[in-house]
């Protein structure tokens, strides 16, 4: 009887084990979860980079456009992600490799979590009332945009594993091994003006472009297909 | 304000066409002198690092004053700043032109521009037409570097009034709408995803559809408008001339009238019921025998609604067995001999089934018959004591009629006290069955315990007030002793019965009558009158059980100050209900 039971329970912690490490995956946490192919995941991955970046685009040119007429302060601001090695050209992206590349993008996307958070908290407390709600709620997007593209592309990582595509070099990546903590304080000690408003948003218009670009180079050099 | 000043030299612009290299413009501006070769120039930074130097255009191409970064010397992300600078390094820009490669890029525009047509519309006016390309070969779309998305213009020839459609990433896309006869002028271009810099148009391509003839689509429908009509006309005159009794038949088979056979189907025509129903009823020639005249010998394939001749003539005797409530009421046995003769009565159809299906279900008698009798004698107590119940039934199939001839639903003429309903069934009452009936049941009462007969016997004052007299439907259920009724008053005109005082004499014969059986028997059987019922009776007292009678109790001392008077009085009064002062003067 005792036998029995012990039996049973070992069965029962082992196959929990199992299903923990088969869990399907479930991008961004549709209902009625069933596993999307790797295409599919990847297809979802871009169009969120896409969208974000175009987000950060028009972001960054109302700025432009309202406070900064000039266009030749490009090269001024310096960001707080210069210190992740990123390939600048086609050839090293695809010399790359998958592995270090999808680190690449994950070391990015870990960056930029707490900063557009702060972003939008300042613009949303900005006295000066030059900003419409607009702009705050697109902070606040690319903001969730960017925890979710994390996510997204962490299980877009394991499917990869998985399935065999991508080694096991990439390892997981805490946001906080990333930039230190105080990465904010990278920028302005204390609350952020409109100037700092202004760097954040060209940074991440840049980075943000950096990891759609890597994300396409990644899509197509694993499945290429129709829209490659 | 005119301005006199030169403008200096500067860079027009610098593009990146697949954003792997990039060339950069200059204009000497005002300066005529700087013109020459050589004179100006270029120096970029490039910011990759903080202690970067500025350096040299890599790549001159003087003759169009471009300076080309070749895949080694660009870096997209990374900002570039470009200035000219003299011979003598002097520095002709306050500000230096910075940017970064992925924002300078125009993508070269798509090649294989290409038409087909998809359809034309109905009316021949418009037509749709689907435009496929290839994105341009510089730009490394496989690899994935770059997202291209794609605007398409057409006009009309030889007009400037370009119409754009939307923006996609695909490489095709339909144009709707377009006009058949005139040309059209279509290019298209393309810029990165997300970025606001368009390419050059693409070459032209033109597109134009003329008319389609439409004679020919026209032409056979016409013609096989015109036959179909020809046809439908000689078929109608073929049909009309021949008049064949098959083709006839086919095209136009004949509507089935009501036959019944051995009626001439004359008689079935409007207006001679008459006729129909003396030869129904059996009368004539016995129009319904067999050997009836064979009225539609012409017509084999006709059905004939068939009546049944054998009960034709007891039609009339089957006519009250086989309403319904005798169905009912009947035990199994006989009555399921009353339900074949009474569904062999009804009209019934060659097929056997139809036949029955307008009887009743044998089997789903019983039970009908308890719930039955249940509902018509609902003077029961609220014991529900189915001793009684059973005794009741039973007697009823002791007898092979039924003892109680009444039909499916009675009125309901009063209520007494206990509950008891007096009930005003509209048919006859079959003496001699409840003659038969009562010595049943006082077999039957004996077989039961006596307690159970005492209880009973009391019971039986609760039970249903069935008043008979002169053979209407009712049978009073009283005290034994004090009921009798007249059957030879009959008042076969008026709405009420009036139950007049038997002299005393008779009281005992009749009671001891009674006592054995709970109904109400007539003295005279013969005296049986199938005179319509009587719908009320007036209630002439109450007796000491709380139960109206309707012929008041023998009273060995009469009341001093009544002497016969309310009988009297009764007895002089007109036919009617009791009035509430003589109700008093009927209690004991």
């Amino acid at each position: 009887m005792l036998l029995i039971w012990c039996a049973v329970l070992i069965l029962a912690c082992l196959e929990l084990s199992t299903r923990v490490g088969t869990a399907p995956i479930c991008s961004y946490g549709q209902a009625g979860c069933h596993t999307p192919s790797l295409a599919d995941i990847f297809d979802r991955v871009i169009q969120q980079s896409s969208r974000m970046h175009g987000i950060s685009s028009d972001l960054h040119s109302e700025f432009e456009q309202y406070f900064f007429p000039s266009k030749n302060l490009i090269g001024k601001p310096k960001c707080h992600t210069h210190g992740i090695v990123t390939p600048a050209d086609k050839e090293n992206a695809q010399r790359l490799g998958r592995e270090q590349l999808t680190e690449v993008i994950l070391r990015l996307l870990g960056a930029w979590g707490d900063p557009l958070l702060q972003l939008y908290r300042s613009m949303s407390q900005d006295q000066n009332q030059d900003f419409n709600h607009y702009s705050s709620n697109k902070a606040l997007e690319i903001s969730d945009m960017v925890h979710e593209l994390r996510d997204g592309v962490a299980k877009m990582a394991e499917k990869m594993k998985l399935s065999g595509v991508l080694g096991n070099t990439v390892g997981y990546i805490s946001p906080e091994g990333l930039v230190p903590s105080s990465s904010f304080s990278f920028y302005k000690h204390g609350e952020l003006n409109s100037m700092d408003h202004h760097d954040l948003l060209y940074c991440f218009r840049r980075d943000s472009n950096k990891i759609k670009n890597y994300l396409q180079i990644l899509k197509c050099t694993t499945l290429p297909g129709l829209d490659c | 304000m005119t301005s006199s000043a030169p403008v200096g030299p500067h860079f027009t612009e610098c593009i990146s066409r697949e954003q792997e290299t990039f060339r950069c413009w200059w204009s000497p501006g005002g300066f005529h002198n700087l013109s020459f070769p050589g004179a100006l120039r270029v120096f970029y930074l490039k910011k990759d690092s903080p202690n970067s130097e500025w350096k040299e255009c890599p790549e001159y191409s003087h003759l169009k004053r471009e300076c080309f970064f070749d895949v080694n010397h660009t870096s997209v992300w990374i900002p570039y700043c470009m200035q000219l600078r003299g011979q003598n390094n002097v520095t002709y820009l306050d500000e230096d032109y910075c940017f970064t490669v992925e924002n300078i890029v125009r993508p070269d525009p798509p090649v294989s521009l290409n038409w087909t047509l998809l359809n034309i519309s109905p009316s021949g006016l418009s037509y749709d037409v689907m435009v496929n390309w290839e994105p341009p070969p510089s730009a490394d779309v496989g690899a994935g570097w770059m997202r291209i998305e794609y605007e398409i213009q057409y006009t009309e020839r030889n007009t400037t009034n370009w119409e754009a459609l939307e923006m996609q990433p695909h490489t095709q896309q339909t144009i709707y709408g377009l006009q058949i006869g005139k040309e059209y002028e279509v290019h298209i271009r393309c810029r990165m995803q997300a970025f606001v810099k368009f390419g050059e148009f693409s070459d032209s391509v033109f597109i134009q559809v003329t008319e389609i003839p439409s004679q020919d689509s026209n032409f056979p429908f016409k013609l096989a408008l015109i036959f179909g009509v020809l046809g439908i006309l000689i078929l109608i005159l073929l049909i009309g001339i021949s008049q064949q009794p098959r083709l006839m038949m086919i095209l136009l088979p004949p509507v089935p009238a009501p036959k019944i056979k051995g009626i001439d189907p004359e008689l079935l025509k409007k207006g001679k019921l008459d006729e129909l129903n003396f030869i129904l009823s059996g009368g004539g020639m016995g129009g319904l025998s067999t050997y009836a005249p064979d009225f539609y010998q012409d017509e084999p394939w006709v059905e004939f609604i068939e009546v049944d001749a054998e009960d034709a003539d007891a039609a009339e005797k089957e006519e009250n067995q086989g309403s319904d409530t005798q169905r009912l009421l009947d035990p199994p046995q006989p009555v399921s001999h009353h339900m074949n003769t009474g569904c062999a009565n009804a009209v019934s159809f060659p097929d056997d089934d139809s036949g029955r299906a307008s009887c009743y279900d044998p089997d789903l008698h019983d039970q009908d018959t308890l719930m039955l009798m249940a509902t018509l004698l609902p003077g029961q107590p609220e014991d529900g004591e189915d001793s009684f119940d059973r005794p009741l039934v039973q007697t009823q199939t002791g007898g092979p009629q039924t003892w109680l001839n009444t039909d499916f639903y009675a009125q309901v003429s009063n209520v007494m006290p206990s509950g008891g309903v007096v009930l005003s069934p509209g048919q006859q009452l079959r003496f001699q069955e409840s003659t038969s009936a009562a010595e049943d049941e006082a077999q039957k009462k004996g077989k039961g315990s006596e307690d159970s007969e005492e209880k009973t016997q009391k019971e039986l004052q609760f039970q249903l007030l069935v008043v008979d007299p002169e053979g209407s439907g009712y049978t009073t259920e009283s005290n034994a002793r004090q009921i009798s009724t007249p059957p030879n008053t009959p008042m076969p005109g008026s709405g009420y019965q009036t139950i007049h005082p038997q002299p005393v004499e008779t009281k005992p014969a009749a009671t001891a009558e009674n006592n054995q059986s709970p109904y109400i028997l007539p003295d005279s059987p013969q005296s049986q009158f199938f005179a319509p019922v009587a719908d009320y009776t007036v209630v002439q007292e109450v007796d000491s059980q709380h139960s109206l009678l309707l012929n008041p109790p023998p009273r060995q001392s009469p009341p001093p100050c009544l002497p016969h008077h309310p009988t009297k009085a009764l007895a002089a009064m007109p036919v009617g209900y009791v009035t509430p002062d003589l109700l008093g003067n009927l209690s004991p």
